[in-house]
């Protein structure tokens, strides 16, 4: 009975305190009760009022919880140091003149580093860590974010730390190492002309810093999530039954990096996770699969850690953790010898990612649980949002995974990502128009233009094509010029009837790539369905252009122009200044103009 | 012959890909043609471009949403001369009438060249499956066979995979037969190895073109032993083929991907072999790192601008190119020859251009078009068909052995139509003729049917 009433006041005081940021005292703290707490009066900035408020929406909706039981739904433990630990840091060690221009990155670094952390601060931490022994991750949280500018891949590191040594000073030692390199990334040169081209000038910014536990599971010598990754409430490349405000997913497995950085990970629709044309053949998912992924090493490391290359995180191949449980869990096997993929890893044979346990067989309703949060999202921030998340999967038989919501932004924030708008005056002048576009955004990169020359094209040669498209990209890949490819049909089709067989090597160098349906070659689009990884992980524009249509492109403007190179099929020509070339991935249109 | 093709033009105008398809034949038989006037009094072109039957229907299917879709299928009987039909199915938005009589078409040739009894065939839809769930191509597949089934069998016509139809549809499509039919035979080919599927379908290309070069070099009474050989590539067909040669005595001492070639001068043993399927099958990894492990080896990048491929320009005896179309070309070709090359056998789909493969030719080197070396796929679909037959499961080294055998049959029949047509030692028409000739003189034999 004792343990009972122990037991219920403990889950009181742990759900009272949800959605709190408390104040933290080193002599109150209770690292098991509060969730998140922040020293000093200060801003927390954006990030960290994001997470509260992500903290808040979770506490007034518990029927997602109630929905999803199966599934614990949490914010990792948070600390947050608001701004004035930024402050203090910053003018007790008058570090104030790195905001000039004159000092690279690796002087900052140096001079933060040299620095000492304020005295107050310090004691703060420690009592901190006499309670915390999981492994942390130390990011900043902007002011400057508040403004809802910043594109989630981040301008500012992230640094994990193992925070598992028996010493508490070297634990100590290693997160005053990481907040004063969070501290000194906002010196750094990238914030820094960020805040230029947004505030017409430098300015001095204060900064919070997010300590925050790192989802995952001690596997081995590493320690990371099964899973993590990014939901969108928009997706820009709809395929097949996929709607655009259905959302789209990416998931990798372990540490968010891979899908930050855009490496290989899975893409799927949450309402639609059986539907991945990037998967549909057997080559096509040994060839898309993930490979790598990134682990905190809790074992064998260092004791100055290894800030530098990937702050502290090791790129682990797939392959060396196939007796780990995650991979155990969401891998497939490949048999060489029928040339499949089965739906197991329990099988010898090679490990390939294909999450199917999630996806096709829903042993764990995450995809369900992700439309949940993004309609949770949309409605609590009155937009479409981006969501990172993070997943743990319970080894027991009837035990719950964990679903780790780390960071909700709205999507406008990047407006040139998502808000795109088409004038009539820029229709008016667009040398191309099309009503059936891929993507969304707004490219001024483009200078030059490749093209089939429409009186010269013959179904029967498109294989030499594709040979003289591959020679012209590889000159233009080696110069950086990214360039716009026009011709007719499926670009990268099986069948050479039916377009240019091109491979991806062929047009690696693309910014966009347009797609003619015309008298000569009246294929269904393709859609881009051929490099459709490629197209979505790159964010290429891929435009279908139905002559005859509404839609159009000016031949007789682009054949006025000089040829850099004439082959016998194709023409490149270069225009003085980039082309303008702007999708509204709402409405599915495209303009491009010069 | 521009009458036959004149005749199919104005009978079927809209089918450009068939009429392109039997203009090639027709051009690569032209020999035979002249010296068998018998054929042109039999009309035995205009019978052998008609097919059999041609076969076309409806495919309803209700996707994941409960929406209703209407594909059309297509089966194409070509030709049944030498055996039951026999050829693969398609499932691909481009698939329409044209394309899949083309199809047919060359599989005739294709399969009379392997020497063994299997006619020609095709099939397929417009299906796409594509961002379809494994539901939706299951139904697809259900529907699919619910008409064609009543149109194959294991003695009349036998299907295989082509693009889109994988072992996850054949298993499908099987399934659906073996209902419909309450019959477990091998009407299916690329199955399962568990439920009637054949060892050395991943390695027929490679084992096969390997095989072809050793018949090619006992003609002169040489031997793979010892030789010094450039292999291209690095995936499944240049792993098979370097696996082989090693086998055989040989030393390989090249591979490429698309970003670069290694050669190690040392040559490629079985633990660097192993390393290279690791690095490209399981981590899908560059060949470049190759050198990272085996420092001896040097790594060159492609540059595009060359205009030869630097792969081909090492001292060696034979070689093997196993990547990618076009990647010899005129150049490269008297490169080899320059180089001292006296074998050069094709491993992947048209590796030599035109003007490649005439030097090839002037040169008096043994050349084997791809059409020949490469047909060990075809081989093995035959090898599971004569196992289903028997209700028998060959282990590896039987299936291996009997693979050796049709590759050296293949090889002799090669060598002989070219030796009776005047050009010994040209693979290139032997291998255009041995297959038609065959075809033919047993529609002679068995009257107008």
């Amino acid at each position: 009975m004792r343990q009972y009433i122990i037991s219920n006041i403990h889950t009181l005081r742990k759900w009272r305190q949800k959605g709190v940021v408390a104040q933290f005292k080193g002599e109150h703290f209770d690292a098991d009760t509060m969730d998140f707490v922040k020293i000093g009066q200060g801003s927390i900035g954006g990030k960290a009022r994001s997470l509260a408020f992500m903290s808040a929406l979770l506490q007034e909706h518990p029927e997602i919880h109630e929905k999803f039981l199966e599934i614990n739904i949490v914010i990792p433990k948070t600390l947050v140091i608001s701004t004035d630990g930024f402050e203090a840091f910053v003018s007790q060690n008058h570090l104030e003149h790195f905001v000039r221009e004159d000092f690279t990155d690796e002087e900052v670094t140096e001079g933060f580093l040299k620095a000492d952390m304020p005295e107050w601060l310090v004691s703060e931490l420690e009592a901190y860590l006499s309670q915390v022994k999981y492994p942390l991750s130390v990011r900043s949280s902007s002011l400057l974010e508040d403004a809802q500018f910043q594109p989630y891949a981040g301008l500012y590191e992230t640094y994990m730390i193992p925070n598992n040594h028996p010493d508490i000073s070297l634990r100590l030692k290693h997160l005053i190492t990481a907040i004063k390199l969070v501290y000194a990334s906002t010196y750094y040169e990238g914030p820094k002309s960020f805040t230029r081209s947004i505030l017409s000038q430098a300015q001095e910014e204060a900064m919070a810093v997010i300590i925050q536990q790192v989802a995952g599971e001690e596997y081995g010598d590493f320690f990371y999530p099964a899973g993590s990754g990014v939901a969108m409430s928009h997706n820009f490349y709809p395929f097949s039954h996929m709607k655009p405000e259905e959302g789209i997913i990416n998931i990798a497995l372990g540490l968010g990096k891979t899908v930050m950085e855009g490496e290989k990970s899975l893409r799927f629709s949450p309402k639609h996770p059986n539907i991945l044309p990037q998967f549909s053949t057997v080559d096509d998912i040994l060839a898309n699969a993930q490979r790598f992924f990134y682990a905190l090493r809790i074992k064998g490391y260092s004791d100055e850690l290894n800030f530098g290359e990937y702050s502290n995180l090791e790129k682990r191949e797939v392959d060396d953790a196939k007796d780990e449980f995650p991979v155990r869990v969401f891998a497939s096997t490949y048999v060489p010898e029928e040339h499949r993929i089965r739906d197991t890893s329990y099988i010898p044979g090679p490990k390939i990612l294909t999450f199917a346990q999630i996806l096709k067989y829903n042993s764990l309703p995450l995809p369900q649980l992700l439309c949940e949060i993004l309609e949770l999202g949309r409605k609590g921030m009155g937009c479409p949002v981006e969501v990172e998340f993070s997943i743990n999967l319970s080894s027991e038989k009837n035990g719950k995974s964990d679903f780790f919501f780390l960071q909700m932004r709205p999507m406008v924030a990047e407006e040139e990502r998502f808000e795109v708008q088409i004038t009539q005056k820029e229709i008016e002048k667009a040398f191309c128009h099309s009503s059936q576009a891929l993507g969304n955004g707004k490219n001024e990169e483009m200078a030059d233009i490749v093209y089939v020359k429409p009186h010269d094209f013959k179904p029967e040669a498109t294989m030499q094509m594709a040979e003289e498209v591959g020679q012209i990209n590889a000159a233009l890949l080696k110069d950086k010029r990214p360039y716009l490819l026009v011709g007719p049909g499926r670009w990268g089709s099986f069948d050479r009837w039916l377009g240019i067989p091109v491979k991806w090597k062929n047009i690696s160098g693309i910014g966009a790539i347009i797609e003619l349906r015309n008298e000569k070659l009246r294929s269904d689009p393709s859609q881009g369905s051929h490099f459709f990884q490629n197209i979505t992980s790159l964010g290429i524009h891929y435009i279908t252009v139905t002559e005859g249509s509404g839609d159009y492109f000016d031949w007789e403007w682009v054949a006025s122009l000089p040829a850099v190179q004439e082959t016998t099929f194709l023409r490149h020509v270069r225009l003085e200044k980039p082309m303008i070339l702007k999708i509204d991935g709402r409405k599915s249109q495209c303009v491009i103009f010069h | 012959m521009s009458d036959i093709l004149d005749v199919i033009k104005d009978r079927d105008p809209g089918e450009k890909e068939f009429h392109q398809a039997v203009k090639e034949v027709l051009e690569s038989v032209q020999p035979v043609l002249e010296r068998n006037p018998e054929y042109r009094q039999t009309a035995i072109l205009e019978r052998i471009t008609e097919p059999e039957r041609v076969i076309m229907f409806r495919v309803p299917w209700m996707d994941d949403q409960g929406q209703t879709h209407v594909n059309r299928g297509y089966k194409i009987e070509m030709n049944s001369a030498i055996g039951p039909y026999k050829g693969g199915l398609r499932f691909h938005p481009s698939v329409n009438l044209s394309i899949v009589k083309l199809l047919a078409f060359e599989q005739v040739f294709k399969n009379a060249l392997t020497t063994l009894g299997m006619g020609g065939g095709s099939g397929g839809s417009d299906f796409e499956p594509k961002g379809k769930s494994d539901n939706e191509v299951m139904r697809f597949c259900q529907s699919f066979m619910a008409e064609l089934f009543r149109h194959i069998g294991p003695n009349t016509d036998i299907t295989g995979g082509d693009i889109g139809v994988g072992a996850r549809e054949i298993g499908y499509l099987f399934g659906t037969y073996k209902k419909l039919r309450n019959e477990f035979t091998g009407v299916l080919t690329g199955k399962g190895l568990g439920w009637g599927g054949s060892f050395i379908r991943p390695e027929a290309t490679g084992y096969g073109n390997v095989y072809f070069a050793a018949e090619m070099l006992d003609t002169q009474n040489d031997t793979l032993e010892g030789k010094i050989c450039l292999v291209s590539g690095a995936g499944n067909v240049a792993q098979f083929t370097v696996e082989k040669l090693i086998e055989l005595g040989a030393k390989v001492i090249t591979l490429s991907d698309s970003s670069g070639y290694i050669y190690d001068e040392e040559g490629i043993d079985q633990g660097k072999l192993e390393f290279v399927r690791r690095l490209k099958n399981i981590r899908r990894g560059r060949i470049r790192e190759y050198i990272d492990k085996y420092s001896e080896a040097v790594y060159t990048e492609v540059d595009p601008s060359l205009d030869y491929n630097p792969l081909w320009n090492h001292k060696a005896e034979c070689a093997f190119p196993s990547a990618t179309q076009n990647e010899i070309n005129e150049k490269d070709a008297q490169t080899l020859v320059n180089n001292g090359v006296t074998l050069v056998t094709e491993g992947a789909n048209m590796p030599s251009t035109p003007e490649a493969i005439n030097i090839f030719l002037d040169s008096k080197l043994l050349y084997a078009p791809g059409k020949a070396s490469n047909a060990g796929g075809v081989a093995v679909s035959g090898l599971e068909m004569a196992q289903n037959s028997m209700r028998l499961n060959w282990s590896r080294e039987e299936v291996d052995n009997r693979f050796k055998m049709i590759m050296k049959s293949i090889h002799q029949s090669c060598l002989d139509a070219a030796a009776e047509y005047g050009v010994p030692g040209n693979y290139m028409v032997g291998a255009n003729i041995a297959g038609f000739v065959k075809v033919v003189n047993a529609m002679l034999d068995q009257g107008l049917v």
